[in-house]
């Protein structure tokens, strides 16, 4: 059985300077929102070039203590839940088709719990991929009509398109 | 709104230092409840200061942007991300000035004469019989220009689910709309009108509370009702940082001759309960009804672009009322409804992950969708964590659980008549149906905690009306039972859902509170 340093966690999620994440769930939630939104083609871009998991890491800046500190417990349930699947393997070793196994059996598990931990990051997730106007054409959206302005509290990353 | 009445709002930039206030009347929220409550308090000459959680935002500014995450961050609670705590419900609550309302469907209807019926006789509630609402119905409608939607707001779902009701042999109706000519069916009413077409309370009743003298405080999260020998005596609160959403370090003390509380369906009562307000019925937090709103897709040979034009222009109230044989459920207890989602909103709904479901957003615009309001029969509940902040408990269960099975199943068959060519379920399985004879899947699909999600538009019943102190919260003059001045005019103190869009009766019910509130004024003075 493989561990998981900073290193192997920080390769998951390039560059980024995690917020409210530690380095651990930021990579833990970077390799689950690939799954979810993995890249295609041009127009699919997928959750890394997006960098679905740092926008959402800063959204939770603006949340209460609990929502955050439920959604760092759901990352662990994410990267070390397998034992209830019987692998001891972490949700980051593994290939990508085994991600997506361990996924549809966290979804439709007799477990409460991770079918919830699942669901609400497969949401979180879905969503702030498709909020990126990088995603729009591919799926027939022509946009706003309204230019942007950015709310007070933004979540967004500095340099993402202001579609 | 004008410049001379944006003055009148103070937002939390403009405040450098703790303030203190007195007044006749402090209104705690600027929805549909607080904003009639204050203009009808302040055209009689009382001095009313409204405090609003949320932030100042208006079109005139550029603020309603159309874009999904950045509206949700300006109008709603939770960011559009908060939930109950199993997760099975979403959450959504206005969170600005002007409430719920600014990101409302504009749907505008009667409490329907069945409902103050059940109330009046199983709650006692007193004076708010049809006859008695009627002059407040009609004086709310005029204001908001409501008006049954017209033939060329139809969107092209709205077209299918009248095709699809037609073959079906449903009737269905044109739903009355709060809109002017300003609406553009640009698609965006949920992320607020950038239009001032949707008559919101931001363009319909709170400039007219600032024209008699309202003052707003923005940006202001009120900790607790001050309370004194079992009487109201004001707030405390605390001006927000709108750019962290946390605490800007200033206080704000309040004092007035009577409290009202309107800060939604789901906030009143967890403001009484951090209040620690005498509840000897046992009631408070209790009784959380919110027409639950299963939803369900349909992928069509042609455009459907449903994120385009309002809403619903159209609908059923066929089945709004359940039916029973014996006490046991048959049918109907829903709103049936053509649905809206934006496209972000619609990814996060659709089942699946992968490219599964990148297979279904490629062709997004051809999906529709049919969702339904259902008429709550099991409640929930609130409770505080140890920082105050609310945790709802909710989970679908019993009659409600059987009239959303029922309900999905008439989504499907209006879809399906209207040409869907295959139904796609939100569940974790991501269930599929291509004709009628599958609709009996819809009997055993997955609705637990985690599997499928409920939207929760209409929340109301935490602080419920009633005669009995020992089984309500509020009295019929909306006044707190053991608390004197203390009132809760918002859809919290309605005894239970309203089975249609609540916004007509919360403004109703106000109207009467204020009548009432200013005959007795001379006990709070």
């Amino acid at each position: 059985m493989r561990g998981g340093g900073d290193d192997h966690y920080r390769s998951l999620c390039p560059g980024a300077t995690p917020g409210v994440l530690s380095v651990k769930e930021l990579g833990v939630l970077a390799a689950l929102c690939e799954r979810v939104c993995p890249p295609a083609d041009e127009a699919h871009a997928g959750a890394k070039v997006v960098r679905v998991a740092e926008r959402i890491d800063r959204e939770l800046a603006f949340h209460t203590p609990r929502m955050q500190s439920d959604l760092k417990a759901a990352l662990l349930v994410m990267e070390h839940g397998g034992l209830l699947h019987l692998s001891a393997t972490r949700f980051t070793r593994l290939a990508p088709e085994a991600q997506d196994a361990r996924i549809e059996a966290m979804m439709t598990s007799s477990s409460e719990l991770e079918r919830q931990v699942i669901g609400n990051l497969r949401l979180l997730s879905l969503f702030f991929y498709y909020v990126d106007e990088r995603t729009w054409a591919a799926i027939h959206y022509e946009g706003p009509f309204q230019p942007r302005k950015a709310p007070p509290a933004d979540s967004r990353l500095p340099e993402a398109p202001h579609g | 709104m004008d410049e001379a009445l944006r003055e009148r709002v103070l937002e939390s930039e403009r405040v450098s230092a703790p303030m203190t206030e007195t007044v006749d009347a402090v209104v705690i929220g600027t929805g549909c409840g607080g904003a009639v409550m204050a203009k009808e308090l302040a055209a009689a000459g009382k001095s009313v200061l409204m405090l609003e959680r949320g932030g100042f935002y208006l079109p005139q500014r550029g603020d309603f942007d159309q874009r999904e995450d950045d509206m949700f961050a300006r109008l709603d609670g939770g960011r559009g991300l908060d939930t109950s705590e199993n997760t099975q419900a979403t959450l959504t609550y206005g969170n600005c000035v002007g409430g719920a309302s600014v990101h409302y469907w504009a749907d505008t209807l009667r409490t329907p004469k069945d409902r103050l019926e059940q109330w009046a006789s199983q709650h006692g509630v007193e004076a708010h019989s049809e006859q008695e609402l009627l002059p407040h119905f009609e004086r709310i409608e005029k204001a908001l220009n409501a008006h049954p939607a017209k033939e060329h707001r139809r969107n092209a779902m709205n077209r299918l689910f009248i095709e699809g009701a037609d073959k079906a042999g449903i009737e269905w109706e044109p739903i009355v709309q709060a809109r002017d000519d300003r609406c553009v069916s640009s698609g965006y009413c949920m992320q607020g009108c950038a239009y001032d077409g949707k008559q919101s309370q931001l363009v319909t009743h709170l400039p007219e509370a600032l024209r008699a003298g309202v003052r707003i405080f923005a940006d202001c999260e009120v900790e607790r009702v001050l309370v004194n020998g079992g009487r109201a005596t004001g707030v405390l609160a605390h001006f927000l940082d709108r750019r962290t959403t946390k605490r800007l370090g200033y206080t704000l003390e309040v004092k007035a001759k009577v409290v009202i509380v309107a800060a939604g369906g789901f906030n009143s009562a967890p403001l009484l309960l951090r209040s620690k307000i005498p509840d000897p019925s046992g009631q408070l937090g209790k009784n959380l009804q919110f027409n639950p709103c299963p939803q369900l897709f349909g992928l069509f040979e042609r455009d459907v672009v449903m994120w385009r034009g309002i809403p619903a222009a159209v609908g059923t109230s066929k089945y709004r009322l359940a039916r029973y044989d014996d006490g046991r459920y048959v049918e109907g207890g829903y709103l049936l409804l053509p649905n809206q989602l934006p496209p972000a909103t619609l990814a996060a709904v659709l089942p699946g992950f992968g490219k599964r479901h990148r297979d279904l957003m490629d062709h997004a615009h051809r999906i529709g969708s049919a969702i339904s309001w259902i008429d709550d029969v099991e409640t929930g509940s609130v409770r505080l964590d140890g920082d105050g902040n609310p945790i709802w408990s909710w989970t679908l269960s019993g009659t409600n659980e059987l009239i959303v099975r029922d309900a999905l199943k008439k989504q499907a068959t209006v879809l399906l008549h209207a040409g869907a060519k295959e139904l796609i379920v939100p569940d974790a399985k991501g269930t599929r149906l291509s004709d009628l004879s599958e609709l009996k899947k819809l009997d055993t699909v997955d609705l637990r905690p985690g599997s499928m999600m409920f939207a929760s538009p209409h929340p109301a019943g935490m602080c419920r009306m009633g005669k009995d102190p020992a089984k309500s919260v509020v009295d019929s003059n909306n006044e707190v039972h053991a608390v004197k001045g203390l009132f809760v005019t918002d859809p919290s103190a309605l005894p239970t859902a309203v089975s249609v869009d609540p916004s007509e009766t919360i403004m109703a019910f106000s109207y009467v509170a204020a009548a009432k509130l200013l005959e007795r004024w001379s006990n709070y003075a």
